[in-house]
């Protein structure tokens, strides 16, 4: 995962609000998820190309919490948005 | 879900004519904007006039500096073969059919395409079976390409109550559920001398100052009990006929019984969504902008349904959640016992924030 970079699929539309949580909408299944301000700044990230590395750097710059929490956290994210078919492995 | 007016029956509409008489153009003003719609003959587009009246669609005569932003052209030819779909899924009475950004809409044995937005136009092949033309059928599809048509020129219908507080304070959007109470709210507030854009139907739209909400349809709806429990059945002059379709609901033309409370669009700063609950009092409790347009958007199944209106239609949903403050409402039995309260709870929220 880590070695690995997401980008997210044309058909998903993304909302961020102003308290940083966010909105994605998949045309295609016209299911929407809510984000929290964590998982939107992860989905920022991906939208402008961020490898993992870089989005891992993000998240400790923002938030109090350490590499390896961050690390877990961003997996697990990612796994869910894969699962979910909002992202692709980059080329 | 779509709803319903009477029109004037269908008589000369006889399915399957060839169309040779050159066609004819009507046009309608909404939300500063302008629809054409173009018929073979006067009964097609009489159809189309006669429902429409029942809306803030008012006709107009197209000037040099005008264009119109779509146009419904109505046909009484057989449709085109379709071609096979990216998606499919059921609406009311029918079906829709995805390919790329057309949108094509099988309703009530008519077939709707809402063409590519570089169009700019809508086609309706009426049905020629009676069911299809009984005018509630006929009704039916009219509105569905009449919102198909407005959401490609950036109105996006919306099911909500729209009021503004004595004070002038900021206008408020009242968004739920058929049954949620929007009607009532709307005529409780009313009553104590608020001002109203509409109960329940609704036009979103972009502007430079803020997402606008504009009037749509002309009458509020009621059943019996809630007629009576706001007293507005001592508005007798203002009490229409029953909706076809929705025999319990009668209309009610707010406008006639309170002309100086009108207005025709405003733009919201809050948005209260009505819970109706067994509880004595009402109360009100902030929501995250989140959740707000998460509400926003299950009230809108169009914008993720309708992928070439779908991005703009929910970038101005999104805007409309960062635009204002949200609250759900659990309105209690107050509602009717003390409906002075209730407006005041509300004003309260607009007003102290």
């Amino acid at each position: 995962m880590t070695d690995s970079r997401f980008v997210p699929l044309k058909h998903i539309v993304a909302t961020q609000l102003d308290d940083g949580e966010g909105v994605l909408v998949d045309l295609n299944t016209k299911q929407y998820y809510q984000l929290n301000a964590t998982a939107m700044l992860i989905w920022r990230a991906l939208e402008s190309g961020h490898p993992f590395d870089q989005i891992i750097a993000e998240i400790v710059s923002v938030y109090t919490v350490d590499n390896d929490h961050a690390v877990t956290s961003a997996e697990r994210l990612l796994n869910q948005f894969q699962q979910r078919k909002l992202v692709r492995p980059a080329d | 879900m779509p709803e319903v007016s009477s029109v004037g029956g269908s008589a000369g509409l006889a399915p399957g004519q060839r169309e040779s008489a050159p066609n004819l153009v009507r046009y309608y003003s909404v939300a500063d904007r302008i629809l054409g719609i173009k018929g073979v003959d006067e009964p097609v587009l009489n159809l189309a006039h006669d429902f429409l009246s029942g809306y803030y669609l008012n006709q107009t005569n197209l000037s040099t500096t005008d264009q119109p932003v779509h146009l419904i052209e109505i046909h009484k030819s057989q449709p085109p073969a379709s071609s096979p779909a990216d998606s499919s899924f059921e609406i009311e009475d029918g079906h829709c059919f995805s390919i790329r950004d057309q949108i094509t809409l099988e309703v009530n044995g008519s077939t709707i395409i809402i063409g590519p937005p570089q169009l700019q136009r809508t086609d309706i092949w009426l049905s020629a079976s009676t069911a299809g033309r009984h005018p509630l059928a006929l009704n039916n599809v009219i509105l569905y390409a009449v919102q198909g048509a407005l959401r490609r020129a950036g109105l996006y219908q919306f099911h909500a109550g729209c009021v503004i507080s004595k004070k002038d304070r900021g206008a408020i959007l009242l968004v739920g559920d058929s049954g949620c109470g929007k009607s009532t709210l709307t005529a409780t507030l009313l009553l104590n001398g608020w001002r109203f854009v509409s109960d329940d139907n609704l036009l979103l739209r972009e502007s430079a100052a803020g997402i606008e909400a504009w009037a749509l349809r002309r009458y509020f709806t009621f059943d019996q009990a809630t007629l009576k429990a706001c007293h507005l059945d001592l508005f007798t002059e203002a009490v229409g006929s029953r909706v076809p379709g929705k025999e319990e609901k009668l209309r009610f033309y707010a406008r006639q019984a309170f002309p100086e409370q009108f207005v025709d669009s405003c733009i919201p700063e809050a948005i209260v969504f009505p819970q109706v609950t067994g509880e004595a009092k009402s109360r009100i409790e902030p929501l995250k902008q989140a959740d707000s347009l998460a509400r926003l958007i299950r009230q809108c199944p169009w914008a993720t349904c309708d992928a070439a209106a779908a991005p703009d239609h929910l970038q101005a949903l999104s805007k409309l959640a960062r635009q204002t403050r949200s609250y759900t409402l659990f309105a209690g039995q107050d509602v009717f016992a003390q409906p002075a309260s209730i407006a005041e709870l509300i004003a309260q929220q607009v007003e102290i924030l």
